[in-house]
C-alpha cells in the first residue's frame, strides 16, 4: 500500500488504512514519546493520543513536506502538552542549574548503541531532557523552544548546554563514547 | 598564514561537539519502540464510534424490550388484584387471638373508645385515636357478605350514611347496648363484649362473658376472611391485543434488470457506455449482507378464536455491504436512465472514487436504508392450548423511506456513485412470519423466524437496475390484552 493510498484511505476514516499508518510509523513515534515520557506507560498514552490528533487532523495535512515529519510534530506537541500538566515539569523545565545526576555504569543496558544513547538521555532531569530532545533530536531552534515551553530563550540555550554537558559526561562514564586525545591529523597538518 | 592556537582549538570543540550532536540525533533516530495491541485498539474504539453507537442502540432497544416484557410478566392481572384488595383494607388480625395473647392496653376494642352516631348511620372515634387499630375500614366492604350490615344497624336498617369507621374493631361495636345480630347469631352487647375483654379475669361470671366474647369474635372473624376471599367478577377478555416486537435481521438485497448478454442494461442501446460489461449486474457485484433490526408495536383485533388482524409501525434498518476498490483520481460514472416512453433518453454522470473493478485501494461501502412501514396483516394460530401455540403472520407494509446512505452502480458496471434523486421514497413490502408463543401471567411470549422482501425496486424506475431488499431475522415479542 502506498503512502498516497493510506493517505487517501485515512480521510475515507478507512480501517484498514488507518491500521496501516498504524504500523508504519508508531514504533518510530513511541521512540519520540518514550524519550519525552516518564515511562513506557506515559509514552503509549502519548502515543495513543497523537495518533487520535493525526488522524483527526488529516484533512488539514497539505503536501508541503513529508508525510512522516508531520506525524512527529504532532507528536512531540502531544508529548510536550502532556508534559506541561505535570507541575514537576514546569518547575524543573524553568531551572539554570540542576542537579548532577547520579549513575551507576550497570543502569544503562548495553544491548546496542541507540537505545543505550536513548537510555542515556532519559537519565537528564525532565527540563534538560526536554529541551535536548526538541533541540538535538527534532531541530527546533531555541526561539520555538521557549514558545512551547513558556520559558525564555536563553533559558532554553543553557538549559540545552548543561544538558548536552551532562549527557556527555554520562555517556563518556559508560564507556559508550570517547572523547578525541589525540588532534585529528589534517589539524596536525595545519599547524 | 599561522593559525591562532586558540582557534585551533576551538574548531577542534567544535567539531567535537558537532559530531556529539549528530550522534545523538542518528542513534535518536534509528531507535524503534512496539507499541503493545491495546494502544491500536484504544485509538480504533475512539475513531470509530458509529460501531459503538450502533452497539449502544442496539443494548438500549433490547433492554427496553426486556423491560416492556418484564414490565407486563410483574404486573399482576386484574384478577389477582381483586383478591388482594380485600386483605388489604381488612387486615387479617385474629382478634380473638390478639385478644388472648395480651388482654390489656393492646386490645384494640376499649368500653368508652367509639361512638355510633344514630343520626346518619356511621361511627366515630371519640377517644384517644392512637390507642385504636389503624386501617379505616368501610362498611361496605362489609356488605358484600350476606348482608350482615343491616345487621348491624342499630335501627335494624340498612347502613346508608357515610360509612368510615377509624378503626377496624370499631365496625363491630356501636355506642348503644343493643345487641349486634349477624347471620342470626345473637350477638353479646358492646358494652358486654368489651367489659369482658378489658377485665378477663375479675370472676367467673366475667371469664364467662369473656368466652362468650371471644367467640363472637371468633365469628366475626370468619365473616371477614370471607369478605376477603369473596370472588371478583370475571371480565370479559378483550378482543384487541398490543404486540411489542424487535427483530435482528440479516439484510440484503436482489439485483436483477440491466438487461442481458445481447442487450445492454439500459433500455437506451445507443448509449456507449452502456456496452462495456453486459449481462445481469450480479455477475459483476461483490456484495454480502449485514446485520440490520427492526422493531415495533402492533394492535392485533381477534376476529375469531384462531385468527387476528393486526395493524401498527415499525422502524427497519437494513444494510448490505460492497466489496469495491477506491482510487485516487475521480472518475467520471454514468448513468443512463431508461427512456420515458420510448424517447427522451437521459444520463447522470457523476465524478467518483469508488470503483467496481480494480483500483488503488480495497473499499467496503456499507449500504444503508432507514424506513417506517405499516404492516397490515393478519395473525392465524395453527396449533397449540391456551398456554403454548404455534402460529402463522403474514403482513404487507405500505414503507416510507426516511433515509439512506447507499452507492448506484453506474450503467457500465465500473463505477459506483451516490445519487439521492435516484432512490424511491414509498415502497411495498411483504413479510411472513412463523412463530411460537407462550402464555406468561398476563403476557404472551414469542418467537419465531420472519422473512421480509420489498415488492418494488428501491430506485425509481428510471434507474435501469433493480433491486428489492430481503431481510431474514429472529422476531421477538410480547403481546398482551388492552381494553
Amino acid at each position: 500500500m502506498t503512502e498516497e493510498a493510506i493517505f487517501q484511505g485515512c480521510l475515507k476514516n478507512d480501517a484498514a488504512a488507518q491500521r496501516e499508518l498504524y504500523n508504519r510509523y508508531s514504533p518510530k513515534m513511541l521512540a519520540v514519546c518514550y524519550r519525552f515520557g516518564h515511562n513506557r506507560e506515559d509514552a503509549e498514552d502519548m502515543l495513543q493520543e497523537g495518533f487520535i490528533k493525526v488522524f483527526s487532523q488529516l484533512h488539514t495535512f497539505q503536501n508541503k513536506g513529508a508525510f512522516e515529519g508531520w506525524i512527529r510534530k504532532i507528536i512531540v506537541h502531544t508529548c510536550i502538552n502532556n508534559l506541561k500538566k505535570n507541575k514537576r515539569f514546569n518547575e524543573s523545565v524553568d531551572l539554570v542549574y540542576a542537579n548532577t545526576v547520579q549513575t551507576r555504569e550497570e543502569s544503562v543496558p548495553s544491548i546496542v548503541q541507540a537505545k543505550q544513547i536513548v537510555e542515556c538521555i532519559r537519565l537528564l532531569p525532565i527540563g534538560y531532557r526536554t529541551v535536548l530532545n526538541l533541540y538535538a533530536i527534532e531541530g527546533y531552534s531555541h526561539k520555538e523552544i521557549a514558545h512551547m515551553l513558556d520559558i525564555e530563550e536563553s533559558t532554553s540555550r543553557s538549559q540545552y548546554t548543561r544538558a548536552k554537558q551532562m549527557l556527555e559526561d554520562i555517556l563518556l562514564k559508560k564507556k559508550i563514547i570517547q572523547k578525541p586525545k589525540e588532534k585529528p591529523a589534517w589539524l596536525a597538518a595545519v599547524r | 598564514m599561522e593559525s591562532d592556537p586558540k582557534t585551533i582549538e576551538q574548531m577542534e570543540s567544535n567539531f567535537y561537539h558537532d559530531e556529539f550532536e549528530e550522534l545523538i540525533k542518528q542513534k535518536a533516530d534509528q531507535y524503534k519502540l512496539y507499541p503493545s495491541d491495546k494502544v491500536w485498539k484504544r485509538i480504533y474504539s475512539s475513531l470509530h464510534t458509529r460501531r459503538r453507537w450502533f452497539i449502544a442502540g442496539m443494548a438500549l432497544l433490547i433492554t427496553g424490550f426486556f423491560f416492556l416484557a418484564g414490565n407486563g410478566l410483574l404486573v399482576p392481572d386484574k384478577h389477582a388484584s381483586a383478591i388482594k384488595k380485600p386483605i388489604t383494607s381488612l387486615p387479617s388480625t385474629d382478634l380473638a387471638t390478639d385478644a388472648e395473647k395480651d388482654n390489656s392496653v393492646k386490645l384494640p376494642i376499649a368500653p368508652n373508645f367509639s361512638t355510633f352516631n344514630n343520626d346518619n348511620g356511621s361511627m366515630s372515634r371519640a377517644g384517644n385515636p392512637t390507642a385504636s387499630a389503624d386501617v379505616p375500614v368501610k362498611m361496605s366492604d362489609l356488605a358484600s357478605i350476606d348482608n350482615p350490615v343491616g345487621s348491624i344497624s342499630p335501627n335494624g336498617g340498612q347502613e346508608t350514611g357515610a360509612d368510615e369507621i377509624p378503626g377496624r374493631i370499631n365496625a363491630y361495636t356501636n355506642s348503644t347496648d343493643k345487641p349486634l345480630i349477624i347471620d342470626n347469631y345473637p350477638l353479646v352487647s358492646r358494652a358486654t363484649v368489651a367489659a369482658s375483654i378489658a377485665q378477663p379475669d375479675l370472676s367467673e361470671d366475667a371469664q364467662s362473658k369473656h368466652k362468650i366474647a371471644r367467640e363472637e369474635m371468633k365469628k366475626l372473624n370468619w365473616m371477614k376472611e370471607t369478605a376477603s376471599f369473596a370472588i371478583p367478577k370475571i371480565k370479559a377478555k378483550s378482543r384487541f391485543e398490543l404486540q411489542e416486537y424487535l427483530s435482528p435481521t440479516a439484510s440484503f438485497r436482489t439485483l436483477s434488470g440491466g438487461g442481458n448478454y445481447e442487450t445492454p442494461s439500459s433500455n437506451v442501446q445507443n448509449i456507449p457506455i452502456a456496452l462495456t460489461h453486459l449481462g445481469s449486474p450480479n455477475d459483476y457485484v461483490d456484495h454480502k449482507p449485514a446485520m440490520g433490526f427492526e422493531f415495533g408495536a402492533a394492535l392485533l383485533y381477534r376476529l375469531s378464536r384462531n385468527v387476528s388482524l393486526k395493524t401498527g409501525l415499525q422502524f427497519n434498518y437494513s444494510r448490505y455491504m460492497i466489496e469495491a476498490y477506491s482510487s485516487y483520481v475521480p472518475h467520471p460514472a454514468t448513468i443512463t436512465l431508461n427512456s420515458v416512453f420510448g424517447y427522451l433518453p437521459n444520463s447522470i454522470t457523476g465524478y467518483t472514487n469508488v470503483q467496481n473493478f480494480g483500483g488503488n485501494a480495497n473499499e467496503a461501502l456499507q449500504n444503508q436504508y432507514f424506513d417506517f412501514s405499516s404492516p397490515i396483516g393478519l395473525e392465524v394460530k395453527v396449533v397449540g392450548n391456551g398456554r403454548l401455540q404455534f402460529s402463522l403472520a403474514g403482513t404487507v407494509e405500505p414503507t416510507y423511506l426516511l433515509n439512506r446512505n447507499s452507492y448506484l452502480l453506474a450503467t457500465d458496471y465500473s463505477n459506483y456513485v451516490k445519487d439521492p434523486t435516484l432512490f424511491r421514497r414509498w415502497n411495498f413490502t411483504g413479510a411472513i412470519e412463523a412463530f411460537a408463543s407462550y402464555q406468561v401471567g398476563g403476557i404472551r411470549l414469542q418467537l419465531g423466524p420472519q422473512f421480509r422482501y420489498q415488492f418494488l425496486s428501491s430506485f425509481v424506475g428510471a434507474y435501469p437496475i433493480r433491486e428489492n431488499l430481503k431481510a431474514y431475522g429472529l422476531k421477538i415479542g410480547v403481546t398482551r390484552s388492552i381494553w
